[in-house]
């Protein structure tokens, strides 16, 4: 009994600390931190220009009354689909990087679920992208190489942000040639 | 009398490096079309690890990145108008 109580002294038993791959479950709090999100939804071409910010609020109200807290939205405009969703040929490509309780992606999933407006959707999980100018590096190798491609039409938004930076390391090099030459 | 098919249907030797490696990706994005379009052959399919020459854990990325893309209509399922 001795060894027991030392055990509970060194480990106190009411906390109990499940470590995922993102969130943290603590039994003290009794609740679920947040995890990173991506709620993408193709919505119909049908809506207005009127209606259209309209659902998006709504889905946004949808989220944060799940206890959501919505950090990026990306909204992709109008495109061709690949094939046809509901005899719609087009729709809108909206996104939102969100962190939700565990229990919140099944709430948001069964309101999108009964709109009709909502062609498709996908929850999946998905960190925030930091900043879209840092992640078109990587693709920029993919992207000059598939250029001759013609069927390829790019989604993302690749700025020239890596052109500024192309100057910086010249700079460097000749102030360090000038420290040493000094 | 046996049917002989020759050796006509060689294969092309696979790229020795692969190349998301070289690139050091961590994170594949289902609306990352530009990658995705060069991983899929002309009926749609996922061209296999031997003629694109990626190694099995970016293989994985890239196969859930297209059944992604494909669930949200980026890409066709088959040899479809795909964009």
């Amino acid at each position: 009994m001795s060894c027991e109580q030392d055990d509970t002294s060194r480990f106190p038993l009411l906390v109990i600390i499940i470590q995922d791959n993102k969130g943290v479950y603590t039994e003290e709090r009794g609740e679920f931190t947040l995890k990173n999100y991506e709620i993408a939804v193709i919505l119909s071409p049908d809506l207005d220009d009127t209606s259209l910010p309209a659902m998006q609020e709504t889905i946004q109200g949808w989220i944060s009354s799940s206890g959501g807290e919505i950090v990026l939205t990306d909204d992709r405009g109008l495109r061709k689909m690949a094939y046809h969703i509901k005899k719609k040929r087009e729709g809108h490509y909206i996104s939102w990087y969100a962190s939700l309780s565990p229990s919140g992606p099944a709430e948001v999933e069964q309101q999108l679920r009964l709109n009709e407006n909502i062609l498709r959707f996908m929850i999946i999980k998905s960190d925030v992208p930091v900043q879209v100018e840092q992640k078109s590096p990587s693709t920029d190798s993919y992207s000059n190489v598939s250029e001759s491609v013609p069927s390829t039409s790019t989604l993302e938004e690749i700025t020239e942000s890596d052109q500024v930076s192309d100057g910086l390391p010249d700079q460097s090099l000749d102030e360090k040639n000038e420290g040493e030459s000094l | 009398m046996a049917f002989y098919r020759g050796s006509s249907r060689a294969y092309n030797r696979r790229p020795s490096v692969c190349q998301f490696c070289a690139d050091k990706v961590t994170e594949l994005d289902y609306k990352n079309l530009d990658v995705l379009v060069r991983q899929i052959d002309p009926e749609g399919k996922i061209r296999p690890r031997r003629r694109t020459g990626t190694c099995a854990r970016h293989q994985r990325m890239v196969a859930i990145a297209i059944k992604r893309a494909r669930h949200m209509a980026l890409l066709a399922f088959d040899r479809g108008s795909w964009i």
